[in-house]
């Protein structure tokens, strides 16, 4: 429903047109013609006739909720919502008003009331398989899953079409119950298979349920139906990392880096798995460079780039440890960067240096384990035994903790 | 789009998991070919999925009846609800060599079939008698089997009292063993490593993805100490775990590789644990130790990450002298590499060595540090096979071909797999190996057992014509086998060490002459010898392509 909105909100007032008849008589020309110059897009005449058909006529809904999506065009969303609230106060009962006022409020960005327009919209005899779809699909937007779930179902009780078990599986998952959505993305899937959103929600369901094998079957496959989709490709890479393809995992992620520079998650799956890199590293390097050069300002693209550098052959020290400095005058909050930085120190036995940037990295996320033992190593070579064991001790105990949680 | 990739990033996070890639040049200077021996290693594997199902199978290689030839043993296992040997097919097997390349079972004869879940194997002379013994560790039970010089053997575990069930821990579940003379007295004492807290009947059930079940992750079992046993040289030995510093240090324990690291004169211990902190014991003399892998940088890898700490083997890789730690783990943790740094710790060359990107899609069980090519770096030759179920979905990832890492010099290494001609038997879950010049070629050759599969013996073939030299030790004051005794070999081109540990890779034991490769030289300029008992004998111009026999020289212990 989302996508359609704007389109939608065009559509109101041929929406309301064949409401026009009920308003008094007087009003019902001005009615008339405000939703032709609304439906013109002419919103100073649209404005100026349905003002005066609210005068002539000030219990209207359809008056009122025309008046409303005037007001909202012309930029006066105040106004648009008062004029709303007097379409609901006279209309409430009325399933055209409840589906007008559900893409008004759709339109102003207060989900929730759209989807309880839309569904009291729904709720209405004959309002069909569509409208309990659309009070799915808005529900869904709003955050609302249990909603969700009740209309989606009730639109594929309405027809058993993809798009139905699509909008269930989708509800289910948002209802926290990915075992039900799994089967009904499926269905979805198999019905239309060259729907790419399909495929791409019933690979990413895939993924999420830990079914990685077919995932990677279903997504090799969506790849190459739909190369240019960044979205089926990432998830492709994921798979390819999951089914430990890791070198697939890494072309696939340069490959959407490629496809739109401006996502960010395929770089930093890229920092995650670095060492599978292998001969691919130098472009790994070269995409982490030019995103650091379009985004001067942002410390992670410094960050990776430095640690992408620091997992080649011959790595540049002086280089690296210039881009970890740089990455915490942007950021100096990010544990990541101390954390290398104090390594890198290490390795240079600058002990007191590197003691500093650690401790640092373990102020900022004091639940990580590696800091706290290269900090132990660090204090020993400072001949702070005491520090060292103290340090030890807390790694182990993070670890412990780390590795001990769950259940068979 | 966003909502999407927020759900990819959520199901990467949980992964990082393995990878597939080989490299290698295309002529392989190091070669192995296939030889069938029949001997299949049954695990007793279960739908339960046990978790020493998957841990069985070590290997010996010694000269059991000094004819010269190195013969092969393997440890089998059992009934895993009874743990014992309640089938031939679970029989320890005995196969002696004849030097043709023809191998007869000679088990019943030897009387080493065995009673219980076997897993370990370590080869040693302890009692100094010429014959070479042999401890045999598994499941809640573990056994010596004393050598008595015609072809036979006595279990003399009640004797020698090393199969006390622990008054803390229980049973204990013994992955390997070294014999190492700690303290200098020319008596081998007996190292035993121990692996995990298990018992069948309180055992947890864990699920592989889709509901299979599947071998336990280590965190669900309890840690257990390893132990040390003085000899008393009269047949029996002393539990010295407590007062020697070694019990203090409960783990999950996988391999041992022995080797005086510090060369102080004293020989160390360490020790890989699954999913923890490795030990380094090291050996204070007087029977004490103290444990300092953390100190000595050999604890973890240098991401800090507890990895599924494998075999090891302990020896000199780079030719400096300083023994260096070389030990495998699973897939996507890479085989780490620790090399002496000569000043009493170790720095992580996993990835400068080539090692790490090389392994990161390995699972490994056994290496073994061994000059495969004579060329006179030393190699490492690793046995494959993950851990895990083998359900069909991950076939091509539990079961792996056998790899060796060619050292190109100084500490750099190339994988060779199918270019070694590692890839003529079907991949597997291969587990422990031994290694020793089986049909006197002057090349080492590799023994290797597979879960549920046969055993295979790869005869090495490489090509070049590298020249050799195998130094056969005999103790007088020392111990016989002449364990922790140290080997410098100085060529006209070289200048190698390795010293004496029949303590090789995963529960097993490589017992054979230690073996040089020379290169283009024919003979070694000077060979020096530096004794357990602090004895240091050189040899001149010592002709290469030949084992040569040398006896401590001195009074006798």
């Amino acid at each position: 429903m989302k996508c359609h909105r704007t389109a939608v909100l065009a559509v109101v007032a041929w929406l309301l047109l064949p409401l026009a008849g009920p308003a008094q008589p007087p009003a019902q020309d001005d009615l008339r013609q405000g939703l032709v110059a609304l439906n013109k897009n002419d919103l100073v005449h649209a404005r100026e006739f349905l003002e005066r058909a609210a005068k002539l006529d000030p219990r209207s809904a359809v008056v009122w909720v025309a008046l409303a999506q005037t007001y909202l065009k012309s930029g006066q969303k105040d106004m648009a919502v008062q004029a709303a609230g007097s379409a609901e106060q006279f209309g409430a009962n009325s399933p055209p008003i409840q589906h007008a006022l559900a893409l008004f409020y759709a339109g102003t960005g207060d989900l929730a009331r759209a989807a309880e327009w839309e569904r009291r919209f729904a709720a209405t005899p004959g309002a069909g398989a569509q409208a309990a779809a659309d009070a799915a699909g808005l529900s869904l937007e709003a955050g609302q899953p249990e909603e969700a779930v009740k209309w989606a179902e009730a639109a594929l009780r309405g027809g058993d079409t993809p798009e139905a078990h699509h909008l269930v599986g989708k509800a289910y998952q948002a209802a926290g119950r990915p075992d039900s959505a799994l089967p009904e993305l499926r269905r979805a899937f198999e019905r239309a298979p060259a729907q790419e959103v399909f495929l791409s929600d019933f690979g990413q369901a895939l993924l999420d349920h830990g079914d990685f094998a077919e995932a990677l079957a279903v997504l090799e496959k969506g790849q190459r139906q739909f190369p240019k989709n960044p979205q089926i490709v990432l998830a492709y890479g994921v798979a390819c990392y999951a089914e430990r393809r890791p070198a697939d995992a890494v072309s696939a992620f340069l490959e959407v880096i490629r496809l739109d520079p401006t996502v960010e998650q395929p770089y930093v799956f890229l920092g995650r798995i670095l060492e599978h890199a292998g001969g691919r590293l130098p472009e790994v390097i070269a995409s982490y460079a030019a995103w650091e050069k379009r985004a001067p300002e942002n410390y992670l693209p410094v960050f990776l780039h430095a640690k992408a550098l620091a997992a080649s052959s011959n790595p540049d020290d002086h280089v690296i440890e210039t881009e970890l400095r740089r990455s915490i005058e942007l950021n100096g909050a990010f544990w990541e960067s101390h954390l290398e930085l104090g390594e890198l120190l290490s390795s240079q036995s600058k002990w007191p240096e590197a003691a500093r940037e650690l401790s640092r990295s373990i102020e900022l996320n004091p639940g990580q384990t590696r800091a706290h033992y290269e900090l132990a190593r660090v204090y020993l070579r400072m001949g702070k035994p005491d520090l060292a064991r103290a340090e030890r001790a807390e790694y182990e105990r993070l670890k412990t903790a780390e590795t001990d949680t769950g259940r068979p | 789009m966003r909502a999407a990739i927020t759900g990819a990033v959520a199901v990467l996070a949980v992964l990082l998991g393995p990878a597939l890639w080989q490299a290698g040049p295309a002529q392989s200077p190091i070669h192995f070919v296939y030889r069938p021996i029949p001997f299949t290693l049954d695990a007793c594997e279960t739908p339960e999925r046990h978790a020493p199902e998957t841990m069985a199978g070590g290997v010996a290689v010694f000269d059991y009846n000094n004819d010269g030839y190195l013969d092969i043993f393997f440890a089998n296992g059992a009934d895993i609800h009874t743990l014992k040997k309640t089938s031939p097919k679970y029989s320890n097997r005995l196969f002696a060599n004849d030097g043709k390349g023809h191998f007869t079972d000679v088990t019943e004869k030897a009387g080493l079939a065995g009673e219980g879940y076997d897993i370990a194997a370590a080869v040693g002379d302890y009692d100094n008698d010429g014959h070479e013994d042999l401890f045999v560790g598994g499941v809640h039970g573990n056994r010596l089997y004393h050598n008595n010089g015609d072809g036979t053997f006595t279990d003399v575990t009640k004797k020698a009292g090393i199969d006390q069930p622990d008054s803390e821990y229980g049973p204990l579940w013994t992955v390997g063993a070294a014999w190492v003379d700690v303290n200098n007295d020319g008596l081998l004492d007996l190292f035993v490593v121990n692996y995990m807290s298990w018992d069948i009947r309180t055992e947890p059930a864990c699920l592989a993805a889709g509901g299979a079940r599947d071998y336990c992750d280590p965190k669900f079992y309890k840690k257990t100490p390893n132990q040390l046993f003085l000899n008393n040289g009269d047949g029996t030995f002393r539990d010295v775990s407590a007062e020697s510093g070694i019990r203090a240090h409960p783990g999950k324990g996988m391999g041992a590789g022995v080797a005086d690291f510090d060369l102080d004169g004293w020989m160390d211990i360490f020790v890989t644990n699954d999913k923890l902190d490795n030990f380094l014991f090291h050996n204070k003399g007087g029977g004490k130790f103290e444990e300092v892998a953390f100190e000595s940088n050999v604890a973890l890898r240098e991401d800090a990450e507890w990895i599924s700490g494998m075999g090891v083997d302990f020896r000199d890789i780079d030719n400096d002298g300083y023994p260096d730690i070389v030990f495998v783990a699973l897939d996507d943790e890479t085989f780490p590499i620790f090399r002496n740094t000569g000043k009493g710790d170790f720095a992580d060359i996993t990835r400068s060595s080539g090692m790490g990107v090389l392994s990161l899609p390995m699972a490994g069980y056994s290496p073994t540090i061994c000059d495969f090519d004579n060329d006179g770096w030393k190699d490492i030759f690793v046995t494959r096979g993950h851990v895990e179920v083998m359900l069909p979905v991950r076939q091509g990832q539990v079961e792996q071909p056998n790899t060796v890492f060619r050292n190109l010099g100084g500490a750099r290494f190339a994988a060779l797999t199918a270019e070694a001609g590692l890839a003529a038997q079907p991949p597997r879950r291969h587990r422990g190996s031994a290694v020793g010049d089986l049909n006197g070629d002057g090349r080492l050759d590799v023994v290797v057992s597979a879960i549920g599969a046969p055993a295979e013996i790869w005869m090495n073939d490489s090509p070049g014509g590298n020249h050799w030299l195998e130094l056969q030790l005999e103790g007088t004051k020392s111990n016989r086998d002449a364990i922790g005794a140290r080997i410098k070999v100085v060529t006209h081109t070289a200048t190698q060490y390795n010293h004496v540990s029949f303590s090789f890779g995963y529960a097993s034991s490589s017992a054979g002459p230690v073996h040089f490769g020379l290169g283009p030289d024919k003979s070694a300029d000077s060979v020096e010898i530096r004794w357990p008992s602090g004895v240091v004998q050189e040899l001149k111009n010592v002709a290469g392509d030949r084992i040569v026999r040398i006896k401590e020289p001195g009074p006798p212990r």
